[in-house]
């Protein structure tokens, strides 16, 4: 009976492989699809770091601007900049880590992009943050690290072996099996930006699926409410501003400004809801909007929005949820932006 | 490393087959290997606190040879007090040492007096209340003349360091496991058949029933004030639940895991829930302490031989100890407390031993009678968690405030309420599975009755699907290990 349930967990975690983790061409079929000018849509739970290792490698000319952030920061699109070339590498769930690890992708290119917005989320200086998928990066990470005098990391271990035999892999695996043996678990190349599911863009945007992202104010703050029932999202245990994540956001903001590249800092809002809660119970929060915002402007950098939705004018109808900001509201947030990139390009050429 | 881990899972069978298969040929090794399986066990935790176990392993031994061999009753006497100062000593610096400068602080300045504190926000080690007294049971025995002192150190260590038990009990008595490893033992396919029952049975309790309670409970207590009475009264449930699922389930893998290695460990849970009164809750809850307070506590201090003013002082002591023993917070004095208080009319009427049979014996249902008694019972006790489980005790209150009110009749009101009906859907297969089994050993002891191989095999891999499609997966670390 063990050796039928060892069986039994093994095919269900291999053939369900709910973050395909198994199904390693997966990010390269994507990349594939939308370097052929279309979009890509029925897309969920792969590795966006490996997405973006192959989309960055294989593009012959690199954007002029380019969005790094979390999930937070998706929703930017193109649209929102018009005559500069444009993508978002945003990845869900960023450390720090990621956004160096990114940045360092694009910065060993050949005609690097000049000008970033950075979206800097509270999470990204605690300590106690429980983000580990930035390890798929650690060679990026390493790579800038030695160039601008950082401590490096230890290169995790990438044997999937482990996930084989995972129980809680086996939960979200079993979920994925039903689309899976109705052959509905395939990306899908469409020419459409609204699907039922998550379509990934040309311009690296987001775009949720119409199950997720078309719902009234009382969904959302439905949402809202369980995302601060019980511990909030990278928040737990965040008691200080972690020291060695502000040497490496410093470090490098530093080198930034002085390879004279443009940076934004993008601080996106929470749900009003959420808002007031965290102002409560993780009055951090607002400890790491003040320390990013002095260092921002010491550096020269413009810094636009804030994790207080009230001084932007921004509501609950602003939210898919209770952290993410829908395309609209981000537009509204970097609305002054457009103009003065565009400025700057026209000063440049 | 936790019981519900991969870890645990590759760890297991390589100490079972290298006991079996590699050290089997002389017991010593055997013992040895034990010690050596017990302190990488033990290590994985925290390699710092080992040498706790070893000081205590040392002291214990050489201290219980000596009084062995003196008759001097003031030396005896003497050399027992060693042992309990070594003992409590480093269970009361560790444990309670910034609990009582805190409070040592606080009182002075509601005196007036400023004072300033170095709290020095010691670690607790894993399991240091429970090897303790596991060893302070040996060198007390000892000193009672009930044990003759073992001339093998590596049994002794073997003893005290055993691993299914080391971290979360059951407490375990010298005169009852240490002659087990002095003995050979053979392999008992019934017996080690029974231990993998026991352990699937815990498992379950464990990953499906604690740790999905343990969910709503974190997010009702540490938010009262966002919730309804009626949401509150279920996390109060929730969490009676969570604390029997972890603590008996604990004990379920931990007896269970004994038992595939030879070793027969003391009941620790009866199915307190199923008590009808007070009393015999605390017969059937976590027995290896409340007979270890007994034993070491209530007796020498005269225990039921006095008058009925004293013998109130004694119940109230132990209660209020078992309280405190718990943790370093006036919550757990109160849940002692607040014990005591229901206790004590019992006492005083001669009441406490009422029921001593399990309920409903040679019935399969029991009485409306015995209904009401079982919920009144379970109600009082869940009082009573709500201060254990609280951060103080102000939240305790509060949390009591926010459940007795009108809002206790409405309708609950928080998100996950699909989640909450499958964790209850659970609770109430556990508690039909262990009504079935009320008179045995543990939850799946009647499955051994069950005549067809197939129809057996069909049960238990119908338990663990449920434990891997429900299961909670997310290492919750289990709640005895912070006493």
């Amino acid at each position: 009976m063990a050796s039928i349930i060892t069986m039994t967990l093994v095919s269900v975690n291999y053939f369900g492989d709910a973050a395909k983790i198994f199904k390693t061409t997966f990010e390269r079929e994507m990349v594939d699809i939308l370097r052929s000018g279309q979009n890509v849509t029925n897309i969920s739970d792969y590795n966006e770091r490996i997405f973006q290792r192959e989309m960055i490698g294989a593009m012959e000319s690199t954007p002029e601007l380019v969005v790094l952030g979390s999930s937070r920061a998706m929703f930017i699109g193109s649209h929102f900049f018009e005559g500069i070339s444009f993508y978002n590498s945003a990845v869900n769930g960023a450390a720090i880590e990621d956004l160096l690890g990114i940045f360092e992708m694009y910065r060993s290119k050949e005609g690097a992009p000049v000008k970033f917005i950075i979206g800097v989320d509270p999470w990204m200086f605690n300590d106690n943050n429980g983000q580990t998928q930035w390890e798929s990066l650690s060679k990026e990470y390493n790579s800038l690290a030695s160039s601008i005098g950082i401590p490096d990391v230890d290169e995790p271990n990438t044997n999937n072996l482990r996930q084989l035999l995972s129980l809680s892999y086996f939960q979200s695996s079993l979920k994925n099996l039903p689309n899976l043996l109705r052959g509905e678990d395939k990306m899908i190349a469409t020419d459409q930006s609204n699907n039922q599911a998550n379509t990934e863009l040309i311009d690296g945007m987001l775009v949720y699926g119409s199950s997720y992202g078309d719902v009234d104010e009382q969904t959302v703050l439905l949402r809202a409410k369980e995302y601060i029932q019980g511990k909030v999202y990278g928040l737990n245990r965040f008691l200080r501003l972690s020291s060695e994540k502000k040497l490496i956001f410093e470090t490098w903001m530093n080198f930034l400004k002085d390879s004279g590249f443009e940076v934004s800092i993008l601080l996106t809002p929470y749900h009003p809801l959420v808002f007031e809660h965290i102002r409560n119970e993780y009055p951090i929060v607002l400890e790491v909007e003040s320390y990013v915002s002095q260092l921002a402007e010491k550096n020269g950098f413009l810094v636009f929005g804030s994790y207080n939705p009230n001084g932007l004018g921004i509501t609950g109808n602003d939210f898919f949820d209770g952290m993410h900001a829908t395309p609209d509201a981000l537009f509204r947030i970097l609305s002054n932006m457009e103009s003065q990139l565009l400025q700057n390009t026209q000063t440049h050429n | 490393m936790l019981f519900n881990s991969l870890d645990f899972a590759i760890f297991l069978p390589i100490v079972f087959c290298c006991y079996w298969f590699l050290f089997n040929k002389k017991l010593r090794n055997q013992n040895l290997f034990v010690v050596i399986a017990s302190y990488t066990f033990y290590c994985w935790w925290d390699w710092r606190f080992l040498s706790l176990i070893v000081i205590s392993t040392f002291a214990d031994f050489f201290l219980a040879k000596t009084i062995a061999k003196t008759s001097n009753q003031k030396k005896r006497k003497g050399l027992l007090w060693l042992s309990l100062l070594i003992n409590l000593g480093i269970l009361g610096f560790f444990k309670y040492y910034d609990f009582f400068l805190e409070n040592f602080v606080e009182a002075f300045s509601v005196l007036g007096f400023e004072m300033t504190s170095n709290s020095l926000n010691i670690i607790l080690p894993v399991g240091i209340s429970f090897y303790t007294f596991q060893t302070l049971s040996y060198t007390i025995d000892v000193y009672r003349r009930k044990l003759e002192p073992t001339r093998d150190i590596v049994s002794f260590a073997a003893f005290v360091s055993f691993f299914p038990q080391l971290v979360a009990g059951p407490i375990e008595r010298a005169i009852n496991l240490l002659p087990q490893f002095d003995k050979p033992r053979r392999f008992d396919r019934a017996l080690a058949v029974d231990g993998m029952r026991q352990i699937l049975w815990g498992g379950f309790k464990k990953v499906v029933i604690a740790d999905n309670c343990a969910y709503f409970v974190d997010v009702f207590f540490n938010n009262p004030g966002e919730y309804n009475g009626s949401t509150l009264a279920l996390g109060a449930l929730f969490f009676a639940f969570q604390i029997y699922g972890d603590f008996s389930g604990y004990s379920d893998i931990a007896i269970g895991t004994s038992r595939l290695f030879g070793f027969n460990l003391q009941k620790n849970f009866a199915y307190p829930y199923f008590s009808r009164d007070i009393a015999e809750f605390w017969r059937r809850w976590h027995i290896s302490l409340s007979t270890w307070f007994r034993d070491y506590l209530y007796i020498p201090l005269g225990g039921s031989k006095v008058s009925k003013i004293l013998k109130l002082r004694n119940t109230l002591i132990i209660f209020v100890v078992s309280g405190f023993w718990h943790g370093a917070n006036w919550t757990f004095i109160i849940w002692g407390l607040l014990n005591a208080l229901y206790f004590l009319p019992l006492l005083l009427l001669n009441k406490n031993r009422t029921y001593i049979d399990v309920v409903a014996n040679n019935r399969s249902l029991p009485t409306i009678r015995e209904v009401v008694s079982i919920s009144v019972t379970f109600f009082l006790t869940t009082i009573a968690w709500i201060f254990f489980r609280a951060e103080g005790l102000t939240e305790a209150i509060s949390y009591l405030n926010g459940t007795f009110n009108a809002s206790l009749f409405q309708v609950p009101d928080f998100v996950g309420k699909t989640k909450a009906l499958i964790t209850l859907a659970g609770i109430i297969v556990m508690l039909l599975v262990e009504w079935i089994n009320r008179t045995q050993a543990h939850g799946l002891s009647v499955v051994s009755r069950v005549q067809s191989p197939v129809f057996r095999n069909v049960i238990y891999a119908m338990i663990v699907l449920f434990i891997m499609v429900f299961g909670n997966f997310g290492e919750n670390q289990f709640i005895y290990f912070q006493f």
